[in-house]
């Protein structure tokens, strides 16, 4: 009898403490995936936006095997965003270009117009705006050691001035360069 | 139609309506308390997180009533002392989406896996494992969500999805989903928000005021109906006994519908659950001796 009451007390209290290591484990996994999606932040207008270089290699295996092409790069999650580091309000439009496969553009501010990428309210002075830039390339692709190269670029659509590029980089670095 | 049948559809009408109060594009609740109490929030899931919210208030960082998410979760936690978990048993689509699509798959593709691994221990090991996990730095409130992961489909573009995020989907629509029984597995094991509830209700019910699932022992008859009802595998036929464990109930009131005999009941009260198994509730066991 005793020994059935061990029983009842010490497995479950085994299963308890197995599971709090479980989420444990979960928060730890998290961070060894900061590189499956990348933040975007530049401060506009800018003239040398830092460039993003996102290698396919850093993906773990359950992105690697059922999406490996797809690629977020977005503002938010501890980014410091695009903001306007200028005086004066600024209309923004913004354009990706030079990208192999589809690009979607999309943010959650409701003044973004999808279809031209413009964002219709201006941009205040020390304000951020949402953006998301999402990369859909393909698997074919994915197996070249330089996978995909292009621009994200930020234009005033009221002056047509240029107020910042981005140049993103996407590599798999587990392919070998070709010499 | 048989009235457990009826009640399922019931049911389903309530998991619809919980859909549209929470999840975009509708998220009509938060939305109402953004644009008529003009509260903080986000128009989505977001705003009514409950997982960063229950993770904010257990953990000290506080949770701020003049925000959407603040509103919901402390209606989640009273309404699970009051009333049982509600939230769970009437509004969530997360579990409910992965409960109707188990339905489908037939009975021997299914595991019942709480027959073999008490949910209990699990479940608030699960939590207590939510708790801790901000104060070690790390973070799986967003990681590991479902309920995001619903919003993503039924918008019908998935976006870019994270390995957590796949490994959610794994493990909520398809290893604790559609081939688990009753499809609430997920539910059972690794929600943290109905482990919460759930820990609410089983010290709320311990009061006579409060809602709770009750049992009377007289009326019942031993068929097992409802413990292959139960979505949540919270009632179990364990050696010829009917063991309930409110820890894994979500009050969905499967069971009281499909009871023949009205022997389970939903009210005030005390439950009568406890005084059953001292008595023990034989299920009989009829032999075929033609084949013996």
């Amino acid at each position: 009898m005793k020994k059935e009451n061990i029983k009842k007390i010490l497995i479950p209290t085994v299963i308890f403490v197995l599971s709090i290591f479980i989420v444990i484990g979960e928060g730890f996994y998290r961070t060894t995936l900061t590189k499956e999606s990348i933040s975007l932040g530049v401060a506009i207008p800018s003239d040398n936006a830092k460039p993003i270089v996102y290698d396919i290699a850093n993906q773990s295996t359950p992105k690697r095997l059922v999406q490996p092409g797809k690629i977020s790069l977005a503002t938010g999650h501890g980014s410091p965003g695009i903001v306007n580091k200028g005086k004066d309000p600024i209309a923004v439009a913004v354009k990706a270009e030079g990208f192999s496969g589809n690009v979607q553009i999309t943010s959650k501010d409701p003044s973004f117009v999808t279809e031209t990428g413009k964002f219709t309210n201006p941009i205040q002075p020390g304000k951020d705006l949402n953006l998301s830039v999402i990369l859909d390339i393909s698997r074919k692709e994915i197996k070249n050691n330089s996978v995909s190269n292009g621009n994200i670029q930020f234009t005033d659509y009221n002056t047509g001035k240029l107020l910042a590029t981005i140049p993103v980089k996407v590599i798999n670095s587990k392919v070998r360069a070709l010499k | 139609m048989k009235k457990s049948n009826k009640y399922l559809i019931q049911r389903a009408g309530w998991y619809i309506v919980g859909f549209g109060l929470f999840f975009a594009p509708f998220a009509f609740f938060q939305k109402i308390l953004i644009s008529v109490f003009k509260l903080e929030g986000s128009g989505d899931i977001h705003g009514a997180c409950f997982r960063m919210g229950v993770q904010s208030l257990f953990t000290g960082k506080g949770l701020s009533l003049l925000t959407t998410s603040g509103i919901i979760v402390s209606l989640l936690l009273v309404s699970a002392l009051l009333l049982g978990p509600l939230f769970c048993g009437r509004f969530c689509a997360a579990g409910a989406f992965t409960e109707y699509i188990s339905r489908i798959v037939p009975e021997k593709f299914k595991i019942n896996w709480q027959k073999y691994i008490n949910p209990t221990p699990v479940r608030y090991g699960i939590l207590a494992g939510f708790l801790i996990v901000p104060f070690l730095s790390y973070s799986v409130a967003c990681s590991y969500c479902n309920y995001f992961l619903l919003e993503k489909l039924a918008s019908g573009n998935i976006g870019v999805l994270g390995s957590t995020t796949i490994i959610t989907g794994l493990f909520w629509l398809i290893i604790f989903g559609a081939f688990t029984k009753g499809g609430r597995g997920y539910c059972s094991y690794l929600c943290p928000v109905g482990a919460i509830q759930s820990l609410l209700h089983s010290i709320g019910a311990k009061f006579g005021f409060t809602y709770k699932l009750k049992f009377t022992k007289e009326k019942c008859v031993s068929c097992n109906l409802c413990v292959k009802d139960c979505p949540m595998g919270a009632l179990q036929s364990v050696d010829k006994l009917l063991k309930y464990n409110i820890n894994n109930c979500i009050t969905c009131h499967q069971c009281s519908h499909i009871c023949p005999n009205n022997a389970i009941t939903y009210g005030q009260g005390m439950s009568k659950w406890n005084e059953i198994n001292k008595e023990e509730v034989k299920v009989p066991v009829v032999i075929d001796t033609r084949r013996v």
